[in-house]
């Protein structure tokens, strides 16, 4: 089973920073010579995944204002964001201990450190923070962050106590928390989908699901379970369905090495695949527009463009990757590709 | 390097109990020593025991070839037909960029002189014929099918490089038969899975391939700026291959005619288990590849496959990410009678098991069965489904140890040596890890790769041989002495292939019921004992065992009334 914890998580954590940020900002002290807008940069990295310049960024900034804990947690962030494979979890962890020292026990402070603590596998750390968060009176957090972090709970209740019934019972009331949280958080309904085929409740299950690909169109997780569950159900073409836009999508993501990941080709006949197979998954066909474009054929860029604005009229994303396709058509160059994606050192 | 306790009080006992049950087990159906009641179960490590090898992996600095830290596999097999089962161990070789001594041993073979003592098969023998084993390439896996049903293991060793193909002349000596068999591949192999496809009578081979790996452009890859192993995906894969067994050692390779054309970019093959997954009487072929998706090819008949790992669950996680399977195995995990598949692992992902459901739908049951947790932090390779307490369910052993020898520098989780598991079936098909009161192995850190089991010592309870990086081998003596009763049986095929690969034991006694399939090359590159092993709890003294025997060929056969604490032969029905 895969390690990642809630892909949602770091937005979430980094708007709830921002909010604390700007509500309870710490003066500058005299030794503290990095430009104000430094933190702001870092997020900017952070969001263009940018992770490598990020954590520099970071590491920068604690030594110049090492007594300021919005830094120190800033630079955990880095190091827990789910897409950065090459990130450090133990410095995650230290950074944010050290705004926890700096900052006192604010929920994004708990809440990074908890995170870390779960990466790395430290569960009687982790735990205790995710119950002051969540099982306060009320919570200390609300609504999708609260979700998250009652669904990264009960991941590592999963983890831990999977053969122990009590443990079991506990991720499920969890689980059903969070679904009353953020109803549409399709983490927290994929994952009790997974509690509920292990409890053989697959009608159950099916119910998360469907809603969980309802919110999120293309995601993988929610895809797998649905062939799962449906195989189940003895609904094979269903199944067989669901199987087909899960490869395509995995395909996509599988490999972390230009090697064995695929070509420029091959990925817009994933994509194109995926259209046909998938249209309401808007994120990946977004992702064909700009690789068709990329690949010189504007044509099908601004057709794949348009079809996109037919089902959601006036979404940003394509509306800009129409006008750099009307761009190509008039002559101007082509936009750089996003190569913005970090490889590392290609170790395991 | 490894430093073990050895534990060696009561070892004149229990070299007169193996002595006894080996006299047993060549006067066939005599009985054997009936276990004696348990007070401390334990795995001792026996380093006396005769076998000196000791695995190198000729690890390169600078470069780090992801090869030399795959490891290699071990077989158990009775190459001389004395009854006992001898040990054939794969050793690597220097490759480009080696700067040490550039000797190349060979891969060793130890033969079985009773009560659990070994001596080292020599190369050249005064008097006598070569022993014709002296492969010097880079060893990974071997296994030891009978390729010409002439009663004697033959030997077919993976290489990175060209694999050899070893004819047994059963005189105890062996002749390369690779060019001459058409079986001739130079990629990174790593398993063989042998089986009749066919129905023909005869075992045909699919052999995985891992990468593609160029070692005079080799990619160097780094972890904070210090030279790593690279990740898989930063190699090609090498194609998997197919060959139908022509008779009289001759095979001719039919992978495409076959339909095995590998989606996407291939996988890379780590374990390859035949087996009829869907019943249809047709032998079947589970893949286990590593950082891609796992391979299920569906046996349509005449030599025709198709993949369907994804319509059976078994691909990747049940959370629908590929996963690093390496070390596989076939058994039947919670007592339903049909047969769960469990792949080990890379670190922070659970070692994987697929629970067969009645439609033949398999669910990861990873963490449910309590195997997810206590992997979820180790590397798993070897690995092994048996009833080491004789309780009458599976238990089972894992070996560990991370490939990225520097692995500390990236991640404060992990370290390139790892303690060993052991798993013990609660009877429900969930398992407790109890390595720690099983004995110092299991409390040692070390880079555990290939593992076979089988009875060394023929005392009614199975051994276990690891092979671990850069270490000796360690010879596990299963010493607990426990109440539970057992039966061996070893099957041989007449219309089926001799050494009856893809066979299916159901037994019966004492109201219990229990199924085991015949594989070899189980595990991680090894291959195992192919007497099957049953434990059968604490029985009346008066019971009996009933076995009923599905052999490849489609015979059923049952027989009755079998003793239990000895070995049987069985042979499959000419008509």
């Amino acid at each position: 089973m895969a390690s990642r914890l809630p892909s949602r998580w770091l937005a979430l954590a980094l708007a709830l920073s921002s909010a604390f940020a700007a509500a309870a900002a710490t003066p500058a002290t005299a030794q503290e010579s990095a430009p104000a807008d430094a933190p702001r940069a870092i997020r900017g990295l952070i969001e263009q995944r940018r992770f490598v310049e990020a954590a520099k960024a970071g590491e920068a900034l604690v030594k110049e204002r090492p007594g300021d804990g919005e830094a120190w947690l800033l630079l955990a962030y880095v190091h827990l964001s789910d897409d950065w494979p090459f990130r450090r979890d133990a410095r995650a962890e230290s950074a944010a201990q050290k705004a926890l020292k700096l900052l006192g026990r604010r929920p994004d402070v708990l809440a990074a450190l908890a995170v870390a603590h779960a990466r790395l596998l430290e569960y009687d750390e982790a735990l205790p923070l995710l119950a002051e968060l969540c099982d306060a009176t009320p919570p200390q957090v609300q609504g999708e962050q609260l979700a998250e972090l009652l669904v990264l709970r009960a991941d590592l209740l999963l983890k831990r106590g999977g053969a122990d019934p009590a443990a079991q019972a506990q991720l499920l009331r969890d689980l059903d928390r969070a679904i009353v949280a953020s109803p549409r958080s399709s983490a927290a309904r994929v994952m009790r989908a997974e509690a509920l085929m292990n409890a053989d409740r697959h009608a159950d299950a099916l119910a998360d699901l469907l809603l969980a690909i309802e919110v999120a169109p293309g995601s993988r997780a929610a895809h797998a379970g649905l062939r799962n569950c449906y195989a189940r159900l003895g609904q094979k073409e269903a199944s067989r369905r669901h199987h087909e836009i899960w490869k395509r999508l995995n395909r996509l993501v599988d490999s972390v090495a230009t090697a064995s990941a695929p070509e420029p080709e091959e990925r817009r006949t994933i994509l194109r695949e995926l259209a046909t197979l998938n249209p309401r998954d808007l994120d990946h066909r977004l992702a064909l527009a700009s690789l068709e474009l990329e690949l010189g054929d504007v044509g099908a860029a601004l057709a794949a463009c348009d079809a996109l604005l037919a089902d959601r009229p006036d979404w940003p994303p394509a509306r800009w990757v129409r006008e750099q396709a009307l761009r190509a058509k008039s002559g101007a160059p082509p936009p750089a590709a996003d190569r913005a994606a970090e490889t590392g050192g290609g170790a395991r | 390097m490894r430093r073990r306790l050895v534990v060696v009080a009561g070892l004149g006992l229990v070299v007169a109990v193996a002595s006894a049950a080996v006299a047993a087990t060549r006067q066939a159906d005599a009985p054997a020593k009936p276990a004696a009641p348990a007070t401390e179960p334990a795995f001792v490590v026996r380093r006396d025991c005769g076998i000196d090898f000791v695995h190198r992996r000729f690890a390169t600095e600078g470069k780090k070839y992801l090869c030399e830290t795959a490891g290699a596999g071990v077989a158990l097999l009775d190459y001389d037909g004395d009854g006992r089962l001898d040990v054939y161990c794969a050793q690597s070789c220097p490759l480009p960029g080696w700067t040490g001594a550039a000797d190349a041993p060979p891969d060793r073979l130890y033969r079985n002189l009773g009560g659990l003592r070994f001596e080292p098969v020599a190369l050249a023998r005064d008097g006598a014929k070569p022993l014709g084993l002296d492969d010097r390439r880079y060893g990974m896996g071997v296994t030891c099918p009978d390729v010409d049903n002439d009663g004697d293991p033959d030997l077919f060793v993976t290489n990175v490089g060209r694999d050899a193909l070893y004819r047994n002349e059963g005189d105890g000596s062996f002749t390369d038969v690779t060019e001459a068999s058409g079986i001739v591949d130079d990629w990174w192999s790593t398993a063989a899975g042998w089986a009749d496809l066919d129905g023909d009578g005869d075992l045909d081979l699919y052999l995985a391939n891992y990468a593609q790996i160029d070692f005079a452009n080799y990619k160097v890859c780094t972890t904070r700026q210090v030279v790593s192993y690279c990740h898989p995906d930063t190699l090609k894969a090498a194609p998997d291959r197919l060959w139908r067994n022509d008779g009289g050692f001759k095979f001719t390779e039919i992978t495409k005619e076959a339909g095995i054309v590998e989606p996407d970019e291939g996988g890379k093959g780590f374990a390859v288990i035949p087996f009829d997954q869907d019943g249809d009487g047709r032998l079947d072929l589970f893949v286990s590849n590593d950082a891609d998706e796992n391979y299920l090819w569906r046996n349509r008949g005449g030599m025709k496959f198709e993949e369907e790992a994804g319509l059976w669950g078994v691909d990747v996680s049940g959370r629908g990410a590929s996963q690093s399977c390496m070390g596989t195995e076939l058994a039947d995990v919670d007592g339903d009678l049909d047969f769960d598949l469990f792949a080990t692992n890379f670190a922070k992902e659970p070692n994987v098991l697929y629970v067969r459901g009645k439609d033949g739908y398999y669910d990861d049951r990873s963490y449910p069965s309590g195997l997810g947790e206590p992997s979820y932090l180790s590397v798993g390779f070897g690995a092994r489904f048996f009833d080491y307490d004789r309780d009458a369910d599976l238990d089972l052993i894992v070996v560990n140890g991370h490939i990225v020898d520097n692995v500390e520098l990236a991640d404060a989780t992990q370290s390139f040596k790892q303690v060993p598991h052991f798993y013990e079936n609660r009877g429900n098909g969930t398992f407790a890890q109890v390595g720690e009161r099983l004995g110092p192995f299991f409390t040692t850190p070390d880079v555990g790769r290939g593992l076979a089991t089988g009875d060394l010592d023929d005392d009614g309870d199975l051994d276990v041989v690891v092979l671990e990086n850069d270490a000796p081998l360690v010879v596990l003596e299963n010493a607990g002495k426990f109440p539970g009763r057992w039966i061996g049986l070893a099957l041989v095929g007449t219309r089926s292939p001799r050494d009856a690969l893809g066979a299916v034991v159901t037994i019966e006694c004492a109201g219990k019921r229990q199924a085991q399939p015949l594989v070899g090359n189980v595990s991680y590159l090894s291959w195992v004992d192919l007497r099957l092993h049953f434990g059968l709890g604490q029985i009346p003294p008066d019971a009996k065992v009933r076995a009923t025997i599905r052999w490849p060929s489609g015979t059923t056969q049952t027989v009755p009334d079998l003793a239990p604490d000895r070995y049987h032969r069985i042979e499959e029905p000419r008509h």
